[in-house]
């Protein structure tokens, strides 16, 4: 269809609204409450324009074009109209500086105002010269207002983590709420109170933290005045240059833009693109908007290299800290293992790999995440070629989606951004999971299992779709179907802890047809059923047709997958390589990755290359400071296998250096060819020419053999409690970011255990408390945190460790699940 | 230590403190000022002296919360004791009969030319008093001032007066329109300060400032507050506060005032982080 603006004519589709037509072609029409990524919503009546042949003034963000609709922006009467209602929007908001004619002078003598309490002006404003209110006044040359300035007067409201409340700020233009929930599907917030009296505000005005706030910090990012402002850079000057680079955090790989102040990190928000390539379409999470800052300027920031002489670690230059590491390893070569982080680059860890291969003598790099979801996809294969994998623009059109095994709102929430896009064009949400979470509230269906009853349920569900009559002419089904025949689907069921007719409605649902994806992550990997787990998804979605979601943790886990897919066939993983530390069959250990290792054990030369002091280091003969991610540059490959570039945002540490840097010169000292580079380009050159991302699964498709439940659930016994180990995301290398973020350490902390209250109550144990945990393998210590969606006999700890809280063997031994006993602690 | 007997918001980011110091209130006279340490661990800052009362030993200052010490001491409240609070420091401003005087006041400074502007009507002036507001709901000692002072007037940037002029504009009109100003007084930011005293070089107006450059001990020791007034390196502790405003090197004074901006704002946000946060 064709409309006219201003005399212009345009070709449309009709599914963009006047505004959004209008900006893309260079007309400014002023707006503040309209969103790119929000629905139309008309509420701050500045984007009004004139239609011809239409009375009235009509606002163009919620106005679609029509065929031979005449569309006029600017008129006098419009011009006017708009003044008058910014004239209102400006009455209840500090508008002093928005109409003073000494702005420009005041704020370059002014600065230290920067720093107060309450902001009564935008030389006050920690939005000063990024607010959208005062880029509205200069366009419509708004200089003066014919009401008496009123302050709301309203208490700033600092009681959260992150970000701090003004809403004497606020234009009520409802962004926030309705960011948090269209986009986020949080609701936390909403426009309470009425008429005059109308604030931004949570039910029974709770704190934020309360009302189940995550912190994601959309509301922050589409906030068009200064009323929410990040605490730690609140004060802050606008930053003087931006980088785009990728967060470090999970494996979605959202775009970050890391704002810099003088060669230091202020900011990180996500990169405002809605299009492809920005995976994250505007939003991010608390770790890759709120924390980025604190960990890369932490405190346990390792700055100079080091090197134990005389039993002490001293700092050394690189000349000496290289020849030092070089000398201890060569003579270790062939009895040497290199452990890595897969938060690394894929160049870092590309070069690693080389360098373990042709210095060490070692069969590449071992993640230290230990197996990934997607390591165990590759074994659970045997030869055959694994289902389609879905790309997060699938999940978003997914019809039907089925959530196993991880809580995608903690560990990957921008994927879980992607999964209620789904839901809200229609789509069913399927949970499975032991215990109930945020995203149960979204679902369609919901099934608490008994911890561990997932692949019992996932082979009930075959089971009861095989009953409909699924025939597949593809390799293994017939064998596929013997392999169930041995349980009844009512004796599954039991096993999984489900009512036979909630596994029937699961399967129906994800019988329906329509594009299905089954979503599924780090939570179960490292339990003695994993392997199980994954088989029986994989051959459901070959009954059902589902694309396979599987949620790479860290942020280059697939990358990670990608290097050591190239190992040879039984080379040693993550566990093997600690034993044969352990045992002392390994000679020298290069740690470029978290491991507990609390010890040297038989080892007689361990180096740690990291970007954190950790435990590791006591033990360490050698201690290399490594760059983090936004000190040098790099691709991160995606889970979706999408390699993406980041930039260094600031020059490394002290003497840190990329990780790639230090492999490559060892490599040199240590005579091993083909390491070489100068820069990360070259490197992914190499890597490009070795055609490494792009990923080749050889053998047809066909189903495994399903794997039927075990024997009855074990008994309680002298342990009542089944202690589910919780895969937790938030670390970066080996720092935990509850240690280096006051505020994280509020959201969540590693060293908590949730129990349901009744079990609490049992125990007599209160919100806070110390408990005593205890296990036929060890005991430990945690603070209870008693929450609701937590089953009778079940309790959570974090798997997070890697010697960093503090907290025993006993939660990484708890990776499946064992059974506890849980005392107060007086 | 110095008991708190009131501390109370004023009008946003203003604050009066109140505190029981019998021998500084003894002493007090106009246009001097007081050392204040918020806690043990905290720095020393001064703060002018806005008022006192020697029969119930107490002496009032109004100050900004603009960095960590200032909103630490936001924090106070009446009973709370301060470890430093020491004066009267500093010369005392001119107190003579001049004729008429400007006194222009803005931020804090409305609060600093009062116990000025009561000592020159004392003395037989005539006063005029301009204040300086962003806005109406930033004006405070309205009635206060309005006792002292034989005209007051208001510059802001709100309907409510009608006016969207600064300090400069004001104190041109007023010469404009044939007043008679023997002498001014500017107290408050360092812009407004200095606007001012533009404002009053054509007409030769001398003008007095209360300089507010960064002070660690105010007795002369340190020498942070130096400044150049006529070319010559000045302490503003033990040399001034006051100056003539004609003869300051504003954009030294302005420069040295930004020097440690970055670590005061690490300072704050890093107070703000840890002592006000939910995680304090």
């Amino acid at each position: 269809m064709n409309i006219t603006i201003d005399g212009r004519r345009f070709e449309v589709q009709g599914t963009k609204t006047v505004l959004e037509i209008a900006k893309e072609n260079g007309i400014y029409i002023p707006a503040l409450c309209s969103h790119p990524r929000l629905a139309p919503y008309a509420a701050c009546r500045l984007c009004v324009v004139e239609i011809k042949g239409r009375s009235g003034l009509h606002p163009s963000c919620n106005t679609y074009p029509e065929d031979g609709m005449a569309v006029v922006t600017d008129s006098e009467p419009l011009r006017l109209q708009r003044l008058k209602t910014l004239e209102l929007i400006l009455s209840e908001h500090p508008n002093a500086c928005l109409i003073c004619a000494e702005k420009e002078k005041c704020e370059d003598h002014k600065a230290s105002i920067r720093k107060v309490g309450e902001v009564t002006g935008c030389v006050f404003c920690p939005s000063n010269r990024r607010c959208e209110l005062q880029e509205v006044v200069g366009k419509l040359k708004l200089d003066s207002l014919p009401y008496d300035s009123v302050y709301r007067g309203l208490e700033v409201r600092r009681g959260d983590p992150f970000f701090i409340q003004d809403y004497n700020l606020c234009i009520l233009c409802g962004r926030c709420v309705r960011v948090c929930r269209e986009v986020r599907g949080a609701a936390v917030i909403s426009i309470v109170r009425r008429g005059s009296e109308a604030v931004v505000g949570t039910a029974l005005d709770r704190k934020l933290m309360d009302a189940g706030c995550q912190f994601c910090g959309a509301c922050v990012d589409v906030c068009p005045t200064g009323a929410l402002a990040e605490r730690a850079s609140r004060h802050e000057p606008p930053p003087d240059a931006v980088a785009k680079t990728v967060c470090p955090h999970c494996g979605v790989g959202c775009r970050l833009d890391v704002e810099t102040l003088q060669g230091r990190i202020v900011a990180s928000r996500p990169d405002a693109s809605l299009e492809a390539p920005a995976v994250n379409r505007g939003q991010a999470c608390v770790r890759g908007r709120f924390t980025l800052r604190d960990t890369v300027a932490s405190p346990r920031r390792l700055r100079r290299p080091m090197i134990r002489k005389d039993g002490k670690l001293v700092e050394t230059g690189w000349d000496a800290a290289l020849a030092f590491v070089a000398a201890g390893l060569k003579p270790r070569a062939g009895k040497a293992a290199l452990v890595a982080s897969s938060q690394l680059s894929l160049e870092d860890l590309f070069v690693l790999d080389l360098f373990s291969r042709s210095a060490l003598k070692a069969d590449g790099i071992v993640a230290s995440l230990g197996p990934s979801i997607l390591d165990e996809l590759s074994a659970a294969a045997g030869g055959l070629k694994a289902p389609p994998r879905a790309s997060l623009a699938d999940v978003a059109k997914a019809r039907t989606i089925l959530v196993l095994g991880e809580n995608v709102a903690v560990s990957h929430p921008v994927a879980w951004v992607e999964i209620l896009d789904a839901v809200r064009r229609g789509g069913r949400l399927l949970v499975v999971g032991p215990k109930d979470d945020p995203m149960s509230r979204h679902a369609s269906l919901s099934l608490k299992v008994r911890p561990g009853g997932e692949p019992a349920l996932l082979a009930a569900v075959s089971k009861a779709l095989l009953e409909k009559g699924a025939p597949s002419g593809l390799k293994g089904f017939d064998a596929f179907k013997r392999s169930l025949d041995g349980s009844s689907l009512a004796a599954c069921c039991e096993s999984a802890g489900v009512k036979e007719e909630d596994c029937r409605r699961l399967a129906g649902a994800l019988a329906e047809g329509g594009p299905a994806a089954l979503v599924f992550g780090q939570g179960l990997c490292g339990a003695p059923w994993t392997k199980a787990c994954v088989s029986n998804l994989w051959n459901l979605a070959l009954q059902t047709g589902a694309a396979l979601f599987p949620l790479a943790e860290e942020s280059d886990s697939f990358g990670a997958w990608l290097l050591m897919r190239r190992r040879a066939a039984g080379a040693p993983d993550l566990a093997a390589v600690l034993r044969a530390a352990a045992a002392g069959t390994l000679k020298a250990l290069y740690l470029a990755g978290p491991a507990s290792l609390p010890a040297k054990h038989g080892l007689e030369f361990l180096v740690v290359q990291d970007s954190f002091m950790n435990d590791s280091c006591q033990a360490a003969d050698a201690v290399l400071p490594a760059a983090t991610f936004a000190e040098t540059e790099g691709n991160w490959v995606n889970l979706e296998g999408r390699a993406q570039k980041s930039m260094k945002a600031i020059e490394p540490l002290g003497e840190a250096k990329p990780d790639w840097w230090i492999a490559s010169r060892l490599a040199g000292l240590m005579g091993a060819d083909g390491c070489a580079f100068e820069g990360a380009d070259r490197i992914k050159e190499r890597i490009d020419e070795e055609g490494l991302l792009a990923v080749r699964e050889e053998g047809g498709q066909g189903f495994l053999a399903a794997c039927p439940p075990g024997g009855p659930a074990d008994k309680a016994g002298e342990y009542p409690l089944v202690l589910l180990g919780e895969y937790s995301p938030d670390y970066y290398r080996t720092l935990a970011l509850c240690q280096t973020s006051p505020d994280f350490k509020v959201l969540r902390d590693p060293g908590w255990i949730k129990i349901g209250p009744e079990d609490a109550a049992g125990a007599g144990l209160q919100e806070g408390a110390t408990a005593h945990v205890e296990s036929s393998s060890g005991t430990m210590e945690a603070v209870v945190r008693i929450t609701a969606g937590m089953p009778k006999g079940v309790a959570a700890v974090s798997r997070l460790d890697h010697g960093l809280s503090g907290f025993s063997r006993l939660s990484a031994a708890a990776a499946g699940s064992a059974r506890v006993k849980i005392t107060r602690v007086n | 230590m110095a008991k708190i007997l009131r501390r109370e918001r004023l009008v946003p980011n203003l604050h009066v403190l109140e505190v029981s110091a019998p021998e500084v209130a003894r002493k007090s006279l106009p246009g001097q000022f007081v050392m204040v340490m918020p806690d043990e661990r905290g720095e020393r800052i001064p703060l002018t002296i806005a008022d006192w009362d020697r029969e119930k030993g107490s002496v009032t200052a109004v100050f900004m919360t603009v960095g960590t010490t200032t909103h630490k001491l936001a924090r106070l409240s009446a009973g709370d004791e301060i470890p430093v609070f020491v004066g009267p420091l500093g010369k005392p401003s001119d107190i003579q009969n001049y004729g008429t005087v400007l006194l222009a006041g803005g931020c804090f400074g409305i609060a600093a030319i009062y116990p000025i502007a009561r000592a020159l009507k004392e003395a037989g002036n005539k006063v005029i008093t301009l204040i300086d507001v962003k806005a109406g709901y930033l004006l405070y000692w309205e009635e206060k001032l309005r006792k002292v002072s034989d005209r007051f007037l208001v510059s802001a940037r709100d309907h409510r007066f009608a006016t969207k002029d600064y300090v400069p504009a004001k104190i041109k009109s007023l010469l404009a329109e044939g007043a008679k100003v023997d002498r001014a007084v500017a107290i408050g930011c360092t812009y407004l300060m200095y606007s001012a005293c533009e404002a009053t070089r054509p007409a030769g107006i001398k003008t007095m400032v209360s300089l507010n450059p960064i002070m660690v001990d105010g007795t002369g020791m340190c020498g942070a507050c130096r400044c150049a007034v006529e070319g010559k390196t000045r302490f503003a502790c033990v040399d001034g506060p006051d100056f003539d405003g004609h003869a300051v090197d504003w954009a030294e004074l302005f420069a040295r005032r930004k020097s440690y901006l970055d670590d005061e704002i690490r300072s704050l946000c890093y107070w703000e982080r840890t002592q006000l946060a939910p995680c304090a």
